[in-house]
């Protein structure tokens, strides 16, 4: 009697899944293409001309105007540029940070304590609110929104990236080169930053989609990007009181917006199945 | 107990409805599934339709903002001021020709000399808490009030004795003639005089209100701050027997209760209308009116009277606006016209480009010395930049983001400065920051500010008297500190005037005085829009949003 | 058993006082001064000063810090600044609501992420699996509020189902309020069963892979029988762990959510009072808000303890 007479669930990814990760990084593509060359080819979008107030598409204006003339292509193109620097910015700053933190508490047990103890403490806040407290004490800007996204974010990271130094810490060779004298520093830098790199890479790509939705809905709350830089979250809440009447304004910029966040999220998870089925049980 | 939204479903409802469907489906051959959907959804919905016979006549309003604190003399907030006309009721109230009426009061006489003020109370005067209202209670409530309201305050100056006759009359005596006495009584807005039981009257302002017995025409029945304020008929008031003019003549509950619903978001507010939830709505998005013209059980209109209108503010104590000609070249660089496009849309018949810092439509209307700000013209404000040695310094703009007006005004503001060749450094903050920072006179560094926009509403702006910008009283003007002995002597000859013409007179000065210093550049004056269910009907024309008097047809 | 369940209780003290000290000094040290709002339109500067001094606000931060520790731990949040009520009763006010729509979302969610989870992994790598794991990333990857938007114009304006906005308390009967709510809790869920669908399916496929199922499927058990005896009872105790820890993203949702339907809850409330700066309130709401995320973790975790010896060491 042979097992392998049963078909077993498949963890392999299979072939589909390479095709809508071949889209989404397409998508994406042209998503940075249109961050990176739009505003130098259409300005900022930021435009005034009240005698063009919330007219629909049309070939003047391909996706309409908003409540204050300006063009909603040119807004939607050039809101690209700040959700995409929103998204990789908080990514990169968690990344730094909680990926620095989280080394230190797996690897050093006297720190380890305290910092999981404040760790706790932050994720005890809900994130949303957290960041609408900090954007209203630090000020609205750019700035100011991605640091406060990435705050609620960075415990989390680090709790994850302590957890696989804990774990590399004890395999064989890792505890080899300890017993061998090597330094602290070049076994962080040697063993295990190279070996938490995919689960750091995944969890990135999850920390990037998060904060692209947060920066939407601190806009919608009234405490995200300032008005003359558009993002693709305060176009779309800009047009959130013309709803009814302009359904344009929130249309094209949410396809946008939804379609990056899926295009990064199937992303990670096209890279987790790479890199680790085992990662699964993380985060979804 | 409480009742968020009158439309209370009741068991017999739901069975009622459900009962009536299954009767038509009886006849009918109906699809399954659209039978399936019916039975849930038209059983939920004809419980809301049901129910509201049952109760007692409930108008729910929406207004802007929310009721956060209830003391009428601890802030100048709106929708607090129009809640408390429902609870407390006022010695003289204005009509609609802006002229003290008596309104509790019964009958009051002047002596000759102009000086000496006797009043006798009307009877039957009651609070909500049974106890007639009396001279101890009047007393004690006039003397709150004057510590605090400006024309008030000059009362004080030149009141020599305020004393009881007896339960229902008293004695103002004064040191002078003064022709805004009854004015301040009746006092419409920024702080009105409301009468309160002695108790509630000797509670310092600043701190809490022990309860909220009040002796106007309705009584508190519910209060949730950011929910809901609800007010009840009080069954024992007394109105007086003349019809309602702006907030004169009697104030007849004709419903059994208001609710005031708090609903921050614009829109979901006119969904809220649209579906029948609410009666009637303030502040309706100007865009959102064409929503409204397809409806034929909704109406909607011009209000409150004299709209409001926009102001800009310039700090006067700090650089480059402690230079009059930077502060004439904001005047130049704007223009009314594209603020209220910006605001309004092409809705043309809700606004209007208006030279007059005391309202158009007020009684102080006067276009003197207007025309910087009335012409846009960008090439004159450079010019006059540079004759002023402008260097570039940037204008800190306080830019309040979390507030769509605000946030779409300062957008245009900005636009024109640039244009007109300033240097704006827009600060994006909510409005609580504005709020709190606008108040430093400190240099920019040290959180100071250079301009800021609002707008107060024509109630306030009508009157030098209540308009905060013009009396030039430096440090203890209006945020601002415009510092000016000439403007000063105009407010104060207003102040004294004791003719119509006179006053007239005084307030031409003022605007043509106001105007060459900068005390602030109005950019427009627009209505908001209310509008209302068919069935509600009795809505009084006043500065003040006004709630009785109003019926509500089944 | 006993000494873990201590040792777990006793973790909570600093955690807790990481929290107090952090929303502490998050409103502190930012601008915004409440005793200018609160002084209005036309305060001078004065009449500002004094409404500080009875605020307290005056004082040093070491001392206001103290005042506060002390009140808190009496459970004594104090007053809304503006209107005087206490805070604790505000929030009383307002935690039916909030309470309602999260239980809510979560049995709308588990109803339908577990059986989808579940089956998408029994039938991994077909059509519909590859749709249901699809249809999940879009799930969540859709702004909360685009969802919301675009349910109340379909379902309460076109076709007039449910009301457009406002919650029916519960005293004016169930069914109304549970009407009310379900516009929000349907748009909570389409994040929620997305969530909850991933982690489900995820969970299954690992359990499906292991030995003795496979084996029992060898043997030819039935695979309805399989997939319920074995399968199920060893997804129970990770997916009610991520319904646990997901309660803080759902709590997230819900002050959203709350804004687009103007439901008088928690969410709210926090959100008016840090943009009004009625530091007492936002206080109060914070910390109630982190007590409940650090019982339902502490819950979670002592029910993985009594599933799983192993965590007890």
């Amino acid at each position: 009697m042979s097992a392998t007479s049963v078909a077993a669930p498949s963890l392999r990814r299979p072939e589909w899944l390479n095709l809508s990760a071949s889209l989404s990084l397409s998508f994406l593509f042209i998503i940075f293409v249109m961050a990176i060359l739009g505003p130098m080819f259409l300005g900022n979008g930021n435009e005034l001309n009240s005698t063009m107030r919330l007219k629909p598409p049309s070939a003047e204006a391909w996706f309409g105007t908003d409540n204050l003339g300006r063009d909603v292509f040119v807004r939607t193109v050039s809101g690209a540029r700040n959700s995409v620097v929103v998204g990789l910015c908080t990514a990169v700053l968690v990344l730094l940070i909680g990926g620095l933190l989280g080394v230190i508490a797996g690897y050093f047990r006297w720190a380890d304590m305290v910092l999981m103890r404040f760790a706790d403490g932050l994720m005890a806040i809900p994130g949303i609110l957290l960041a609408i407290a900090l954007v209203s004490i630090l000020g609205g800007g750019l700035v100011t929104v991605i640091i406060a996204i990435s705050v609620p974010e960075i415990p989390r990271t680090a709790r994850l990236l302590r957890s696989v130094v804990l774990t590399i810490r004890e395999l064989p060779f890792v505890m080899a080169s300890v017993s061998l004298g090597s330094s602290t520093p070049k076994i962080i830098v040697q063993h295990i930053l190279p070996n938490a790199v995919g689960a750091l890479m995944v969890q990135t790509t999850y920390v990037c989609a998060a904060a692209v939705l947060s920066e939407a809905a601190l806009s919608f709350l009234g405490v995200g990007t300032p008005p003359d830089v558009p993002s693709w979250g305060n176009v779309i809440a800009s047009g959130k009181d013309y709803f009814r009447l302009a359904p344009w304004i929130i249309a094209f910029p949410g396809i946008m917006l939804s379609i990056l966040v899926l295009s990064i999220n199937i992303l990670g998870d096209q890279l987790r199945d790479q890199l680790d089925p085992r990662l699964t049980k993380r985060r979804p | 107990m409480y009742t968020y939204i009158p439309i209370e479903c009741t068991r017999r409802g739901v069975a009622a409805a459900i009962a009536r469907r299954a009767l038509s489906w009886g006849g009918r051959n109906v699809e399954l599934n659209t039978i399936a959907k019916s039975i849930s959804v038209a059983a939920l919905l004809s419980c809301a339709g049901l129910g509201v016979a049952q109760a007692d006549s409930v108008l729910v309003l929406r207004d802007v903002g929310d009721i956060q604190q209830m003391d009428p003399l601890a802030s100048t907030n709106y929708p607090m001021r129009d809640m408390s006309y429902l609870l407390w009721d006022t010695l003289f109230a204005m009509d609609e020709n802006f002229e003290a009426q008596p309104q509790m009061v019964g009958a009051y006489s002047v002596s000759d000399d102009g000086m000496t003020y006797e009043f006798t109370l009307r009877d039957g005067l009651l609070f909500h808490d049974g106890a007639p209202v009396t001279t101890v209670d009047v007393i004690a409530s006039i003397e709150r009030w004057m510590t605090k309201d400006s024309l008030g305050l000059q009362i004080a100056q030149r009141l020599v004795s305020m004393e009881a006759i007896d339960d229902s009359s008293w004695r103002i005596v004064l040191n002078e003639p003064f022709g805004q006495l009854l004015n301040g009584l009746g006092r419409m807005t920024a702080y009105p005089l409301f009468i309160m039981p002695e108790r509630l009257a000797k509670t310092p302002i600043g701190e809490k209100l022990p309860d909220l017995i009040g002796s106007g025409p309705f009584k508190l029945a519910e209060w949730r701050p950011g929910v809901v304020f609800a007010v009840e008929k009080f069954q024992e008031y007394v109105p007086r027997d003349e019809p309602p003019s702006n907030l004169a003549g009697g104030k007849v509950a004709k419903v059994d209760r208001i609710e005031r619903a708090t609903i921050p978001d614009d829109m979901s507010a006119v969904n809220a209308l649209l579906s029948g939830e609410i009666d009637l709505l303030k502040g309706i998005p100007y865009d959102a009116l064409a929503l409204l013209d397809t409806e034929d059980n909704l109406e909607y209109g011009a209000r409150p009277l004299l709209g409001q209108s926009i102001q800009i503010v310039l700090n006067h104590t700090q650089p480059p606006f402690d230079n009059i000609k930077v502060r004439q070249a904001v005047q130049l660089a704007l223009s009314q016209q594209d603020f209220m496009a910006t605001l309004l849309g092409d809705r043309d018949d809700l606004y209007e480009i208006c030279a007059a810092i005391f309202m158009c439509g007020g009684p102080f209307e006067t276009d003197v010395n207007s025309e910087r700000y009335m012409n846009e013209n960008f090439e004159a404000s450079k010019a006059l930049l540079e004759e002023a040695g402008y260097d570039g310094t940037p204008i800190t703009y306080l830019h309040p983001v979390d507030q769509q007006f605000q946030r779409d005004m300062g957008t245009v503001l900005i636009d024109k400065l640039r244009s007109g060749g300033f240097v704006v450094d827009a600060r994006q903050i909510d409005l609580a920051t504005m709020f709190s920072r606008r108040s430093n006179n400190g240099p920019v560094s040290e959180g100071g500010w250079n301009m800021f926009l609002t707008a107060f509403g024509g109630d306030a702006m009508m009157d030098p008297l209540t308009n905060p910008y013009v009396s030039g009283a430096c440090e203890e003007a209006f945020v601002g500190w415009p510092c000016d002995e000439e403007l000063q002597a105009n407010w104060r000859e207003f102040l004294l005037a004791d003719t119509n013409d006179a006053r007239m007179a005084a307030a031409v000065k003022i605007q043509d005085r106001s105007n060459e210093i900068v005390t602030f550049v109005p950019m427009g004056q627009y209505f908001g829009v209310t509008a209302w269910k068919t069935s509600v009907s009795g809505q009084i024309d006043s500065p003040v949003s006004v709630y009785w008097n109003i019926e509500k047809a089944e | 058993m006993q000494s873990f369940i201590i040792k777990r209780l006793l973790s909570v003290i600093p955690v807790v006082f990481i929290v107090l000290t952090t929303v502490f000094l998050l409103l502190h040290i930012g601008p915004g001064d409440p005793a200018a709002l609160i002084a209005g339109e036309n305060a001078s500067r004065t009449q500002i000063e004094e409404i500080r001094q009875r605020l307290m606000l005056d004082r040093p931060l070491l001392e206001q810090f103290l005042i506060y520790l002390r009140n808190v731990t009496s459970l004594n949040f104090g007053e809304s600044v503006y209107s005087g009520f206490p805070v604790g009763m505000l929030i009383l006010q307002r935690v039916e609501p909030t309470a309602l729509l999260a239980l809510y979302t979560m049995t709308i969610s588990v109803l339908i992420s577990i059986p989808m989870g579940v089956w998408a992994a029994w039938r991994a790598g077909t059509t519909l699996d590859r749709t249901l794991v699809i249809a999940s990333v879009i799930g969540f990857s859709v702004p909360v509020f685009v969802i919301g938007y675009a349910l109340v114009d379909l379902f309460a304006l076109r076709l007039r189902w449910f009301p457009v906005q406002g919650y029916k308390p519960l005293s004016g009967g169930f069914l109304a309020s549970v009407t009310s709510l379900t516009l929000p809790a349907v748009t909570l869920a389409f994040l929620f069963s997305a969530l909850l669908a991933r982690i489900t399916r995820a969970t299954m496929l690992e359990v499906l892979s292991e030995d003795y199922i496979r084996t029992a499927r060898a043997k030819g058990a039935r695979n309805g029988r399989v997939l319920i005896v074995h399968a199920l009872k060893n997804i129970g105790v990770p997916v009610v762990t991520v319904i646990g820890t997901s309660f803080a993203a759902l709590l997230g949702g819900v002050v959203i959510t709350e804004s687009v339907f103007n439901i008088p809850g928690m969410g709210r409330l926090t959100v008016d009072a840090i943009l009004n700066r009625d530091y007492p309130v936002v206080q109060g709401v914070l910390i109630t808000f982190s007590f409940v995320l650090i019982g339902i973790n502490l819950l979670v975790d002592l029910s993985y303890a009594l599933f799983d010896p192993r965590v007890r060491q």
